[in-house]
């Protein structure tokens, strides 16, 4: 009996399961039948070889033709418009020219113009869906055609000072600009980026929303190359005004490293790894560092990201060199390229040093140098490096150093006295 | 009639001289000749030197086949008036023709650098600066060195960089061989190895001001100046101890050298105005107790930074002026 009883809830269970699978298969097969027309493929052509440079996935919002896709996707001809031309690829295979309307670089987001009425558009979630839910990435992953990836939205991304949502799903190269939707139809986010394995990556609807209501205000506006820089340029600079505000206004923790002070985890989204010498045979010093990195950079094209900021610090202790081999290993490391660039010849300028010996309130000498180059499209914005090494011991000493991706000159100068004034011997 | 006859290079550097006796001295490549010219343009009977009947003395050609030639390869007539210290060409060879009597120039006075030289063309001047050099390159190695020091490599390194500058003296030796001068092997190596020396020393103490001052533009442009002055002293002492140039001219050869070497530096340097997109830092850290120079304050430092700013957006200005064009 009791055998029978278990028979009959494992058949439960079985059915119930086979039928939510299909009911989700139906859902999805629903949804792309209802919106497949309001999704289409986005192509940046370059003019002169007529080839496609960049593909990314697009849908309607509107039926004014109003299509939503990520920057990056559309990058080229925001850079060179004289160079690309943009097309839209409609789930009948036809072919329409389209226009920007407006662009978010910090969220990766663009608005087009389709220029006619679009009969059928998603509408985009008013609210956020709960965590765990079932929701729907479409796109066109690597040219191959429309899918639906169906995942599970697990909130917002944690350590990261640009909202993104963490969506368990596959999001391929190509589905970049698609919607994900709830099983409704609503956006709920817009496709971005992967991490790998079933991790990637959605501008949360909410950042779509801002865009719109910007694109509004110079909807009749003929829209060339320099409204777009102007609106980068604003963009970049509010952004990396709220970015850094709070962390230079904020309390820096301190650790020790070595014998010397330096600051810690700046903030969730700065993590900081080290690192040590300390496995090294035959070593006639000791050495340990940490590296603190922001995780996210804001891409512009495909030369250049900028919004990254990487702090870095090593202690150098030996008992076995003397002064002058310590010099030399100090002058080395002190001099060693740190982090990487993000940007082109075409992009920024040289960058324009100065040393100083700098006298620090904590009664701390160090020799500074300070390096600065400028973006040559975005004005008022500059790409900041600054190596710092403690003089004030001969047996040891503390190389300090950091990277800031399209600062300004403001921003740039209070983090450097904060940066300064946070070193120490314990 | 006695004359003296040199036997000259192109540059008036006096090969041979001959002093001859006789009414007529007979000139060509016969061995019965008075003067005896072993150059295969030279007819066996060339010509001859005689005195006419007022008293000049006159070349005749003897009929040769190339004829006689002036220094300034003029073809002479068969009988040309001669005057003491005129420079005739018999085939390939250049003669002077002198009278006895022919003035010469008073005798210079040796100079302090021909002293000094003299005075250090001995093996253990030489070996001195090469052991001092050795030493100093072995402890600017030693001291280079932060892993574990291996002394045999060390050494064997700094023996490379001695044998390696070596063929500075041998070039310079070389050289003094081309242009006919005395060699004085061991001055040319004492010198070459003291002007290291003194490069190595200016190394150092540029490293402390540059440690102090290294922002200051003062110190780039004064290590410039003194790595040129070295330069303008290795050429002027080499080209002193390799050829016969007068010391006015050694200055001004070594200088217009000089000059020609930093302009084409500098055209080097300029390059093709592409971007680095890192920046190059050449710091220089030594121990504290070295440090002479006064640290400033962060807030201080602030308004001394404004300038790379904006240095910075007037590059790009000018890079996106001249991208527009």
């Amino acid at each position: 009996m009791q055998l029978f009883r278990h028979l009959v809830v494992s058949c439960l269970v079985l059915f119930s399961f086979i039928f939510s699978f299909q009911t989700k298969a139906n859902e999805a097969e629903a949804l792309f039948s209802n919106y497949s027309p309001a999704l289409v493929q986005i192509k940046c052509i370059n003019i002169e070889s007529g080839q496609k440079s960049s593909i990314g996935t697009g849908f309607f919002i509107s039926e004014s033709g109003h299509i939503v896709t990520n920057y990056h996707v559309i990058s080229n001809f925001i850079q060179s418009p004289e160079q690309y031309r943009l097309e839209l690829l409609d789930n009948n295979e036809q072919t329409h020219i389209v226009d920007v309307v407006d662009i978010d670089v910090i969220n990766d987001l663009a608005i087009l113009d389709a220029k006619q009425p679009w009969p059928v558009h998603f509408p985009l979630a008013s609210e956020p869906p709960t965590k765990g839910q079932e929701i729907y990435s479409l796109g066109n992953p690597h040219d191959l055609g429309m899918i639906v990836v169906p995942g599970t939205y697990n909130g917002i991304k944690s350590k990261s000072f640009y909202k993104r949502i963490h969506f368990t799903g596959s999001i391929n190269s190509g589905m970049s600009g698609g919607p994900t939707v709830d099983e409704f139809g609503n956006v709920v986010g817009i496709n971005v980026a992967s991490a790998g394995n079933q991790i990637g990556f959605l501008v949360p609807v909410d950042r779509l929303f801002n865009l719109r209501e910007q694109a509004l205000e110079t909807l009749d506006v003929k829209k060339e190359e320099a409204f777009f820089v102007e609106r980068i340029t604003k963009q970049l600079t509010e952004n990396q005004s709220a970015l850094f505000q709070d962390l230079i206004q904020s309390e820096w923790p301190l650790y020790s490293l070595g014998q010397a002070k330096v600051p810690n985890e700046l903030s969730d989204f700065m993590p900081c790894w080290g690192d040590s010498n300390q496995d090294k045979e035959k070593e006639l010093y000791t050495a340990a560092s940490t590296n603190c990195a922001l995780n996210e950079r804001i891409y512009l094209s495909s030369d250049m990201t900028t919004g990254h900021a990487q702090m870095g610090f090593s202690w150098i202790h030996s008992d076995k060199l003397n002064e002058l081999q310590l010099a030399t290993l100090f002058t080395q490391t002190l001099n060693r390229q740190y982090s990487r660039n993000n940007a082109g010849q075409d992009d920024v300028t040289d960058f324009y040093c100065q040393e100083a010996l700098i006298n620090n309130t904590l009664k701390t000498t160090s020799k500074g140098i300070s390096c600065v180059r400028a973006y040559r499209k975005y004005p008022g914005l500059y790409d900041v490096r600054f190596h710092s090494l403690l003089l004030d011991k001969n047996d040891q000493t503390l190389v300090g150093r950091y990277v800031l991706q399209g600062v300004s000159e403001t921003t740039a100068q209070s983090f450097f006295t904060k940066f300064v004034e946070s070193i120490s011997w314990n | 009639m006695e004359l003296m006859i040199e036997v000259v290079t192109r540059n008036n550097k006096v090969l041979a001289l001959h002093k001859v006796q006789g009414e007529t001295i007979r000139i060509g490549r016969a061995y019965d000749n008075d003067l005896v010219l072993q150059e295969e343009h030279v007819c066996p009977y060339h010509a001859e030197l005689k005195l006419s009947e007022d008293g000049s003395l006159l070349l005749v050609d003897s009929g040769s086949v190339n004829g006689i030639k002036d220094k300034h390869n003029k073809q002479l007539k068969p009988v040309e008036m001669v005057t003491s210290g005129d420079v005739f060409v018999f085939g390939k060879v250049f003669i002077r023709v002198l009278l006895p009597l022919h003035s010469v120039a008073p005798a210079k006075k040796i100079n302090v650098i021909e002293d000094i030289a003299r005075a250090a063309n001995h093996w253990y001047w030489s070996l001195l600066a090469i052991a001092i050099y050795f030493l100093i390159l072995l402890v600017d190695k030693y001291y280079e060195t932060y892993q574990e020091v291996i002394w045999s490599k060390l050494t064997v390194t700094a023996i490379f960089s001695v044998l390696a500058l070596f063929i500075f003296p041998l070039l310079v030796s070389i050289a003094a061989r081309v242009f006919k001068k005395d060699v004085k092997f061991f001055t040319i190596v004492t010198f070459c190895y003291l002007l290291a020396i003194c490069w190595l020393v200016l190394a150092a103490i540029g490293s402390v001001l540059l440690f102090n001052w290294g922002d200051n533009v003062s110190i780039y442009i004064g290590a410039e100046l003194i790595d040129y002055a070295l330069l303008m002293i290795f050429l002027g002492g080499s080209f002193y101890l390799a050829s016969n140039m007068s010391l006015q001219r050694i200055a001004g050869v070594s200088t217009v050298l000089v000059l020609a070497i930093a302009s084409l530096s500098y055209i080097n340097d300029k390059g093709d105005d592409k971007v680095k997109l890192f920046p190059t830092m050449n710091s220089k850290v030594l121990p504290s107790k070295w440090l002479l120079a006064s640290p400033e304050s962060a807030d201080s430092i602030l308004v001394e930074t404004q300038s790379l700013y904006e240095k910075a957006t007037l590059e790009a200005k000018r890079r996106n002026a001249e991208a527009d064009k």
